[in-house]
């Protein structure tokens, strides 16, 4: 077989530019999907359009939609940024270090790890949407298993919808439902180090923790970013779990920005300008958090 | 190269293979309705008419439509189980399957909404509540059914039209007078009461609005926790709102809107006066008020928890049962006592239409017609149907099936009287449901405190004007 | 304490810990498990482990809510839409990987920052148009609107993993006398097999569970498994019973796919974001 080297591709513009045919379809779908529809979301936001509304008698309303909701017009809208910034970070943080703890003690040798592991695949599979209903019934107060649990050991059982444990009750949901896949991810990322700065610094006298704090964090820098991006982006626009779970109530207690998005355009009252224009400044928030973790995230590829 | 945009071809053809892989609307489709065995008397046509007399509409649907598929949209509701129950009759009769989708209400109508909206052409028939009758019809979403209420054919004469009570006729089926829905459930509100706990302290039923209260705060006392004086909807939006517009007829003919001026006067004394009374309502009940739903209600009424409870007459059953109701058999009910402008009685339920954009029409007016008249009437109660006709009333057999029933009709002929006052209790406004649903979200404000009755009524108020100011923009 | 002695604790304290991370993990499924053979009365008595089990609610729910018909449709539109996404998403990753074009740090961003927008602000804008095209309802529709979600997290995955397979092995395949993409295909993919997979599982996980747009874009034909549960909000309460088998039933592909390839998928998820 002869040195046969073809010059592909024979034609000149895509040799200039070999990555387009590749680049081009993902392109040109996401533009459709995620281009068009964001576009959509910002102009009604600025329309009195409700839902069933003939597009004709929509009319253009400017920026009051929100000028309304930072008026303080719209009650519960500043109550529900607050309480979904406070979902995101508490949620993340708690995901993050829960994680990071599963992850290294999976990290060591033994029997029985695919066990493990499978099992906390269950969370990562179960669909959020019915696994809620079935917290639904775990945090009852009256049937509920946790209830009967507590109760077993000496405890009192706990309202976990009322008013004061709502938004408890949705954080457990949702730290069981993702940690797993933290775990997993850190975990992952734990097997791909390297072993020598351990095995100089062991030599050197390190202990766990500092091992830990000057070596592994350090190196996992970036893949923590990734993790704290990406729960960070889902936690704030929590949507599924609150939805089945308390459906934001009792009264606004769990009415975080997605349900009262939701809420509103999908509701009794169907006004979808309004819940646009609500989106428009979850999207800003959620853009705002991706942008600094994303820095991060860069910061660390680069050194 | 020729290899390079073979495969993108490919590619392309795989795409696009994928994305016609949809199916149509018809067809083999998941029927999401319940196991639809026939009920009662188990005879093909429905009792309390001849034979023949369905047989021969039947045929003559059968020869029309026979063979189509219609697409039902229905709320999750009793008289939803009921005709659920009646399908597989139907079907035999005319040869026209249904497909059901039965929702929540909320869920249900912004489905209803969005479909009409975009004319997708999914739906054959619609169930619609009252409040959304005139937003509906001004809109252009459900057909004007005079054309068949008048042909002999699709309307036969065990149908009987003006059996239906008339409040439930004029009052949330029609529009400026012409028929748009027909409907199917009639409901009012009326106050279950515990017949054991009077006794024991030797209350009786009240007469008016002053009286009902007392009778909620002695039995919160009474109670002591361990049980409370009432339980109703108090979660926000249309649920509270509801609970109130029950009550607000009894201050004033026109608490919150009136119709000769067409100008809203929420912030009216009478009215106010109204939304403080749902309030001193809420504080004799349980803490969990602000958040309970018509089942939490209910729930507590049913486990023996609360003394008195405010709903809908077509939820009577959920206290009735002995399977699941602790206090069955000892239950009592009274109409809302009269305030100060009067009786008032909820005017309310839910009615079967038509899309505009369906492309079955006649066959969903088949269905609608079939579940809604006189001749099915029995088999529809007997299945745990909400009535709304006289003769339903005036039968024994029916009115013996539950407790409650000679209440409800009670409560309905209540509601007919306000008529009588010269009162619409459904004004014609498209944003009946939605100003309901302002006037809930402020009062909800006020159960937790966070507000008074007094600034509740102007938000509402405020909240009202804003909206209508942007409509007219 | 000897070295020995310390290192048994630390045993039994990690298989202690082991055993905790198990249960909490799976005991919502077992307690699903358990109430959908419960009758409907021992529902409400959580105290009651031991009962003679009933499989009334499985045949409800296939005979009467159907719930193959749900699990059809989920299996289209998940499978589906995992190919495209994969195919689409795995280009795109490759380039990224390998070949260096202007703004193409921003392309990859642009690519996770479509997370950001949430699905309930772009459901309204997706029907409107979708019912203009008269596809409201099909599994195209779904197949379509998830690769939203599935393009970029196959870009964000596969990219790492197409980063650590070494230029050479394509440079030698095509000296050998392939083309760019014969070497993609017969060398390349077979290396990155892993990545693809547990690429698929996520993809599938995704695609399975969606819930607000298969909700507001489904009604007969096309809904998906999640859309089920506004079943049994029943006039007369929640049926736990059912709900809970159709739970059971739902997850039980998904998670038997996923354990079999579960070392692809913990491989995976290092998104190739640790370097040496």
């Amino acid at each position: 077989m002869g040195r046969n080297i073809k010059i592909r591709p024979a034609n000149p513009w895509l040799r200039k530019h070999p990555w387009a045919p590749y680049i081009f379809p993902t392109a040109a779908v996401m533009l459709l999907l995620f281009v068009v529809p964001i576009l959509f979301v910002f102009v009604i936001s600025l329309t009195n359009y409700r839902l069933g509304a003939e597009f004709s008698q929509v009319s253009f309303l400017g920026f009051s939609n929100f000028l309304r909701l930072f008026s303080g017009e719209e009650s519960g809208f500043y109550y529900s940024i607050g309480i979904s910034v406070l979902f995101m970070v508490l949620g993340t943080a708690i995901q993050l270090v829960l994680g990071m703890i599963c992850a290294l003690l999976l990290n060591h040798e033994f029997k029985g790890k695919s066990i493990v592991i499978a099992c906390l695949i269950v969370p990562i599979a179960m669909t959020p949407s019915i696994v809620s209903q079935i917290w639904k019934l775990m945090f009852h107060g009256e049937f509920g298993v946790i209830n009967y649990f507590l109760k077993a050991v000496g405890g009192q059982g706990v309202q976990w919808l009322d008013a004061n444990h709502a938004f408890l009750s949705v954080l457990i949901a949702t730290v069981w439902q993702y940690t797993p896949f933290v775990t997993l991810m850190l975990y992952a990322g734990l097997r791909s180090l390297p072993e020598s700065p351990y095995e100089s610094a062991v030599l050197d006298g390190a202990n766990q923790w500092q091992l830990f704090r000057y070596i592994t964090l350090p190196l996992m820098k970036n893949l923590i970013a990734l993790c704290a991006l990406l729960r960070s982006i889902d936690m704030l626009k929590t949507f599924d779990i609150p939805y089945v779970l308390t459906q934001g109530g009792p009264g606004n207690v769990t009415r975080f920005l997605g349900l009262k998005i939701y809420d509103t355009g999908f509701g009794e009252q169907n006004f979808v300008g309004r819940a646009s224009a609500m989106a428009v400044i979850l999207i800003i928030l959620v853009s705002l958090i991706s942008l600094i973790l994303f820095q991060v995230m860069n910061k660390s590829r680069e050194s | 190269m020729k290899k390079r945009f073979l495969q993108f071809v490919s590619l392309l053809l795989i795409i696009s293979l994928m994305t016609a892989c949809g199916g149509n609307p018809s067809g083999s489709n998941p029927s999401v309705s319940d196991a639809a065995s026939p009920s009662g008397s188990g005879e093909q046509t429905g009792p309390g008419t001849a034979d023949n007399e369905f047989a021969e509409w039947g045929a003559a649907m059968k020869e029309r439509y026979g063979g189509t598929t219609i697409n039902a949209l229905l709320a999750s509701h009793p008289s939803t189980t009921a005709m659920l129950e009646m399908i597989d009759d139907f079907t035999a009769l005319t040869g026209i399957k249904v497909n059901t989708r039965v929702l929540a209400s909320t869920e249900m109508k912004t489905m209803q909404r969005s479909n009409s909206s975009t004319k997708t052409g999914i739906f054959d028939v619609y169930m619609v509540d009252a409040f959304t009758v005139y937003e509906y019809a001004k809109a252009g979403y459900i057909e004007n059914l005079e054309g068949y209420l008048n042909d002999p054919v699709m309307t036969p004469e065990w149908y009987d039209y003006e059996d239906i009570l008339l409040a439930f006729r004029d009052g949330i089926a029609s529009v400026d007078g012409e028929a748009y829905l027909l409907p199917v459930a009639g409901e009012s509100r009326f106050v279950a009461y515990r017949t054991d706990l009077f006794e024991e302290h030797g209350k009786k039923p009240p007469e008016t609005l002053d009286e009902w209260l007392e009778l909620c705060q002695y039995f919160q006392e009474a109670g002591n926790g361990e049980y409370y004086g009432i339980s109703f909807r108090g979660a926000a939006g249309t649920l509270v709102g509801s609970a109130h517009m029950a009550v607000a007829y009894c201050f004033s003919d026109t608490p919150i809107i009136d119709p000769a001026t067409g100008k809203y006067q929420l912030d009216s004394p009478e009215s106010v006066q109204s939304i403080q009374y749902i309030l001193d309502l809420a504080k004799c009940s349980s803490p969990d008020i602000a958040s309970m739903n018509h089942e939490d209600g209910a729930a507590l009424f049913a486990q023996g928890k609360c003394a008195m409870w405010f709903d809908a007459t077509s939820l009577a059953y959920m206290v009735e049962d002995p399977a699941s109701s602790t206090v069955a058999g000892n239950v009592g009910y009274f109409d809302i006592p009269s305030g100060p402008a009067g009786e008032s009685g909820a005017v309310a339920g839910w009615s079967l239409g038509i899309p505009t954009d369906s492309q079955n029409k006649e066959a969903a007016y088949a269905f609608s017609m079939y579940m809604t008249s006189r001749g099915t009437a029995k088999t529809y109660n007997l299945a745990g149907g909400v009535p709304c006709r006289t003769s339903v009333f005036e039968d024994p057999e029916i009115l013996a099936m539950s407790p409650s029933n000679t209440a409800i009709f009670s409560a309905l002929n209540t509601a007919g009287e306000l008529a009588e006052r010269g009162v619409t209790y459904n004004y014609p406004s498209i944003n009946v449901l939605s100003f309901m649903a302002v006037i809930g979200n402020e009062i909800n404000r006020a159960e937790v405190g966070e507000i008074t009755a007094q600034q509740a009524a102007e938000n509402a108020q405020r909240q009202i004007e804003a909206i209508l100011a942007e409509q007219s923009a | 304490m000897s070295r020995s002695k310390k290192k048994r604790i630390g045993r039994i304290f990690l298989m202690l810990a082991m055993i905790c991370m198990c249960m909490l993990s799976i005991f919502p499924y077992l307690w699903m498990v358990l109430v959908s053979v419960k009758e409907r009365v021992l529902v409400y008595q959580p105290e009651v482990w031991f009962f003679t089990p009933t499989f009334e609610n499985y045949k409800t729910i296939f005979q009467v809510h159907d719930l193959g018909t749900y699990m059809v449709n989920s299996a289209i539109v998940a499978v589906a839409n995992c190919v495209v996404s994969l195919v689409l998403g795995s280009l795109t990753a490759y380039s990224l990987a390998r070949h260096s074009f202007r703004r193409k740090e921003s392309f990859s961003f642009f690519m996770t920052f479509i997370r950001i927008l949430p699905a309930v602000a772009s459901v309204i804008p997706v029907f409107v148009i979708a019912a203009s095209l008269q596809v409201l309802d099909t599994h195209g529709l779904l197949i379509a609107v998830y690769m939203l979600f599935n393009i970029p997290f196959t870009v964000l995955m596969m990219r790492g993993f197409f980063e650590e397979i070494p230029r050479e092995v394509e440079e030698a395949a095509m000296i050998d006398g392939c083309s760019t993409v014969q070497a993609l295909l017969r060398v390349v993919i077979p290396l990155a097999m892993p990545g693809i997979v547990a690429t698929a599982i996520f993809c599938i996980i995704n695609a399975w569970n969606e819930f607000v747009y298969a909700m507001q874009l489904t009604t007969f034909s096309a809904s998906t498994v999640p859309t089920i549960v506004q079943l049994f909000k029943t006039v007369t309460g929640v049926v736990w019973g059912e709900m809970s088998a159709v739970g059971t039933i739902s997850t039980l592909p998904v998670l038997v796919f996923a354990m079999l390839v579960q070392k692809q998928m913990v491989r995976g998820l290092s998104f190739g974001a640790v370097k040496d």
